[in-house]
C-alpha cells in the first residue's frame, strides 16, 4: 500500500523527571505497531528526550503539578510529532551556542540535547499561547515503511 | 536498563557498558566513573558494542571527564549511536572507533 493511514499515538507525562522513561515505553509500542524503521525510531525516541526533559528540569521546576502530552503519527516520508505543555514558556527553536570549532573547555554542554534535537528534526514550529507551550516537528524517515 | 562492569588493564580502565546511557540510567555510569577518577586513573576505555542508546544526559559524562584530564577512547558498533556523537562533534575527542583494538591503540600510542 503506498499512502497507507496514518496511525495515531498518544501519551502523556507527568512533570517530574521520573516519568521519564515512559518515553522509551511509548517508543517499544510504537516498534510492535508502527512499520517505521528503527533508527528513525532510535532518533524518535532521542529528540523526545532530549526536550522533554528539558522541560522537566528547568520548565517545570519548583512546580508541584504539570504535565506533558505527546502525539505522533506517521507517513510515507516522515514522523509527525506535538508536544504540549503548561511549563514555563521554552522556544526550542532559538539558536544554540554550539561551535564545534570551540575548545570544550569554553564549550556549553547545556545546550548539546537541544542542538541534537534541532539537527534531528526538520520544521521545528514553537508557539506560546495563554500559558502552554506547544511544539511541532517531523523526523524524515531513515527507511520507507513496508 | 542499562548493565555495566569495569576492570583495570595494564594502564586504563575499561568500562563494558550494554543497553541505554539515558536520563534514566546514566547516573549510574556516572558514579561508577566518579569512583575510579577518585582512585587516580586517568584512563577510560569505554567498550560501547553492546549499546543501543545514548542522549546528551548520557553523553555530557564524558565531556566532564575531558574536563577532568582523562584521555578516554570508546568502541561504538551501532551507527544510531556513533552519529550521535558525530553531531555533537566529539569523535575526536572522544577517540571513538570502531573495534576495541583501535580503541586500545590510543592509550599504547600515549607516552
Amino acid at each position: 500500500m503506498g499512502s497507507q493511514q496514518m496511525e495515531n499515538h498518544s501519551f502523556t507525562l507527568g512533570h517530574l523527571v521520573k516519568d521519564i522513561d515512559q518515553i522509551e515505553q511509548a517508543i517499544s509500542e510504537l516498534a510492535e505497531k508502527w512499520d517505521v524503521d528503527e533508527k528513525s525510531l532510535f532518533q524518535l525516541n532521542l529528540v523526545l528526550e532530549e526536550l522533554i526533559s528539558n522541560t522537566m528540569f528547568y520548565g517545570f521546576k519548583d512546580r508541584d503539578k504539570g504535565s506533558i502530552r505527546v502525539d505522533m503519527s506517521y507517513d510515507d516520508t516522515h514522523i509527525h510529532v506535538s508536544i504540549a505543555d503548561d511549563a514555563m514558556p521554552f522556544d526550542p527553536t532559538i539558536e544554540v551556542d554550539m561551535d564545534k570549532n570551540v575548545n570544550l573547555d569554553e564549550r556549553q554542554i547545556g545546550g548539546l540535547g537541544i542542538m541534537l534535537s534541532q539537527q534531528i528534526s526538520e520544521d521545528m514550529i514553537y508557539s506560546s499561547t495563554e500559558g502552554k507551550n506547544s511544539l511541532r516537528f517531523k523526523i524524515r524517515l531513515n527507511d520507507k515503511p513496508k | 536498563m542499562i548493565n555495566l562492569s569495569n576492570r583495570h588493564i595494564n594502564k586504563f580502565e575499561l568500562f563494558e557498558v550494554s543497553g541505554r546511557l539515558d536520563t534514566a540510567n546514566a547516573d549510574e555510569l556516572d558514579q561508577s566513573v566518579a569512583k575510579v577518577l577518585e582512585q587516580g586513573c586517568k584512563y577510560f576505555l569505554f567498550d560501547f558494542n553492546k549499546l543501543e542508546y545514548i542522549s546528551s544526559y548520557g553523553i555530557r559524562i564524558f565531556v566532564k571527564l575531558l574536563k577532568a584530564g582523562v584521555k578516554i577512547s570508546m568502541v561504538i558498533k551501532s551507527d544510531a549511536v556513533q552519529e550521535i556523537f558525530e553531531m555533537g562533534g566529539l569523535e575526536n575527542a572522544l577517540n571513538v572507533k570502531r573495534s576495541l583494538r583501535e580503541a586500545i591503540k590510543v592509550f599504547t600510542q600515549t607516552k
